[in-house]
């Protein structure tokens, strides 16, 4: 049987130690494997030899001429790669060598308490161990394609099926409207039977479409400043007809002022949309629904609380997973895809708040949910007159925005660069740097080039300057006198993209 | 003279089926109807015909239906027409690029064909006042 080499890298510069480790090793009398020692005893050379390759384990001593304590550790596991490291550590150190093990290193000995047999076996479960770690990296790496792909696929398969879907809900409705001719009652029947399918089919490739975007983690949440009891009201007035044709009271219970949040609206009005028709397919007439919402110290807590059927207790675990189903399909067998509590999570969740659920058979469900109250957006207002800027505060002052003013160009980039703005307002003429080049500066450094510009000028604004070479940056800009309106919306686009 | 004269509407979609149904939709309801299969036919009937209102696909042959969008906001002729983009994708990306060609409606298939109408008479009537 071949002997297999182990080749060992050692990084020591005590010459007792490095002969003590030498004599270790080349008396193991190893059937299976022998090894071949390589010893330096500066950090510099160590890494040279490292970087020529062919370095199956690394003893390293921390206390080097040139480098102490874990930044030796660091230096090395850079550029160690799939290479792994046994800390060597004096008796006063261990600390250190913990510390060296929690952030990468395989193993640690103390010199002095290491005898040849207990050398070797550190060796072999160090090189063992950092191949099963980088195993499971892989696997992990090839988990994540997959799952990148299949969102993907479920993307492009839900598109591709609408265009069909619309085609046989359009032909369906041209019948039953008459368009194309006069039909039976019987006709009737059975056309409308079939499109309430397919618009279930249509339902469940939206609700697809959701998901993948929440899974995949394409989601991006478009903030702005929201009243949240308006957006309770809206859907209030949006279901009451429904709840009232089936015999169920519908109630809000929220506070008096406004519930101030940045969040997406849409989202936002998709989660309480959710709720709500749920509660009204498990409640029967005579029954109650509620939707509540307070603030509660960084979150805004809502409800949406029925008097109906109840979930029983084994569901509720999986009541917001995928496709989990209660059966319940009412008159036009509307029947739910499945999907949408776990949507509902997800939404929640993007907002970084959490949902549960109270619920007793036969006495009603309450669905709870949180939404954080997340800072709102700092913008920077670039202009050298007091009186404008004062002016576009107090346009802006109702969507809580926070502001930070200054009236030159020099102080706009250093705000840029250290405050975290959202947004600049910029006037083009600031009194120190061109608006261009102010724009020009800021576009070039990797800091502050994503933050969105919002030019507000009183001259009219060359578009051929604000190319900057190939990136033909466009930047919004509005002409002065501006209208509270036009800024408003002109800021609450830029931030939500 | 007064009267109402009868609106013309253009449709871009390439899928025959669907184009045609959406044709009998409007005609059914009292629009007169211009129909294209790609984005460039698409382009030429709005110039040939100068249609009172456009509704286009954005997955289409030639040219996609963002362009297109571009083409008729962005010239003088014609960009007080409005633009329904009528799609199957409406992934963010979509919906923001939509947004920054100018269209004035953004409806996903699937979405009943009665919304669709109901945006065009909505369209309609804002231009005429």
């Amino acid at each position: 049987m071949d002997k297999t080499k182990t080749s060992v890298l050692l990084i020591e510069n005590n010459p007792d130690d490095t002969f003590f480790i030498q004599e270790m090793l080349s008396g193991a009398d190893e059937e299976m494997t022998s090894f071949e020692l390589t010893s330096f005893g500066r950090l510099s050379t160590g890494l040279d030899r490292l970087s020529e390759g062919g370095i199956d384990i690394i003893l390293l001593d921390l206390s080097l001429p040139d480098s102490h304590g874990i930044d030796t550790f660091k230096s090395v596991y850079e550029v160690a790669a799939k290479i792994p490291i046994v800390v060597l550590s004096g008796l006063d150190d261990k600390k250190l060598a913990m510390k060296a093990v929690q952030i990468g290193a395989q193993d640690y000995l103390v010199k002095g308490r290491v005898d040849g047999n207990s050398l070797v076996r550190a060796i072999h479960y160090a090189i063992v161990r950092k191949q099963a770690e980088e195993t499971l990296k892989e696997a992990n790496e090839e988990l994540r394609k997959l799952d990148q792909l299949k969102s993907d696929f479920i993307s492009i398969v839900s598109h591709e099926l609408r265009t069909p879907i619309a085609i046989m809900q359009e032909g369906i409705s041209l019948c039953l409207d008459g368009v194309v001719g006069k039909i039976t009652d019987e006709q009737g029947e059975v056309l409308t039977s079939t499109l309430d399918t397919v618009d279930r089919l249509a339902r469940l490739v939206n609700d697809l479409l959701d998901i993948s975007k929440i899974e995949s983690g394409k989601f991006k949440l478009r903030r702005s400043s929201l009243d949240l009891n308006q957006i309770i009201k809206k859907e209030y007035e949006n279901y009451e007809k429904l709840t009232k044709e089936k015999g169920i009271r519908l109630q809000m219970a929220l506070p008096e002022g406004p519930l101030k949040l940045y969040a997406d609206e849409d989202k936002v009005t998709q989660i309480f949309k959710n709720l709500l028709s749920n509660a009204i397919r498990f409640t029967e007439a005579g029954g109650e629904i509620t939707i509540k919402a307070e603030e509660k110290d960084d979150a805004i807590v809502c409800g949406v609380c029925d008097t109906g059927t109840g979930i029983s207790k084994e569901y509720i675990p999986k009541l917001f997973s995928k496709f989990e189903q209660f059966g319940k399909v009412d008159g036009h067998g509307y029947k739910g895809t499945g999907l949408g509590l776990a949507i509902v999570k997800g939404l929640v969740e993007e907002h970084e708040g959490s949902i549960w659920v109270e619920s007793e058979l036969g006495k009603g469900s309450e669905f709870w949910f949180t939404l954080k109250k997340v800072p709102y957006p700092k913008i920077l207002i670039a202009d050298d007159e007091e009186p404008v800027r004062v002016l576009f505060k107090r346009f802006l002052s109702s969507d809580n925005y926070q502001f930070v003013e200054v009236s030159d160009g020099g102080e706009a980039i250093q705000k840029a660069l250290n405050d975290s703005v959202s947004l600049i307002i910029l006037d083009m003429m600031l009194p120190d740097i061109s608006g261009y080049e102010i724009i020009g500066r800021l576009k070039q450094d990797v800091r502050t080039h994503d933050i969105p510009i919002l030019i507000v000028s009183g001259y009219s604004v060359d578009e051929a300057r604000l190319d900057q070479e190939d990136n033909h940056v466009v930047i919004p800009y509005l002409n002065k006198p501006v209208e509270v309106d036009e800024l408003r919306n002109k800021v609450r686009e830029l931030l939500m993209n | 003279m007064s009267g109402s004269i009868q609106k013309r509407l253009l449709i871009i979609e390439d899928n025959p089926t669907y184009r045609e149904m959406l044709k009998t939709r409007l005609e059914f309801n009292g629009y007169e109807t211009i129909v294209a299969g790609d984005g460039l036919e698409g382009l030429n009937a709005v110039q040939r015909e100068k249609p009172d209102l456009v509704i286009v696909d954005l997955m289409l042959p030639l040219m996609d239906g963002h362009k297109v969008c571009r083409f008729i906001k962005f010239d003088k002729r014609f960009k007080n027409t409005p633009v329904i983009i009528l799609t199957s994708r409406d992934l963010d990306e979509d919906v923001e690029l939509a947004k920054s060609c100018g269209v004035d409606a953004f409806i996903v298939k699937t979405r009943r064909s009665e919304l669709i109408v109901d945006e065009v008479n909505r369209l309609l009537e804002i231009k005429k006042e």
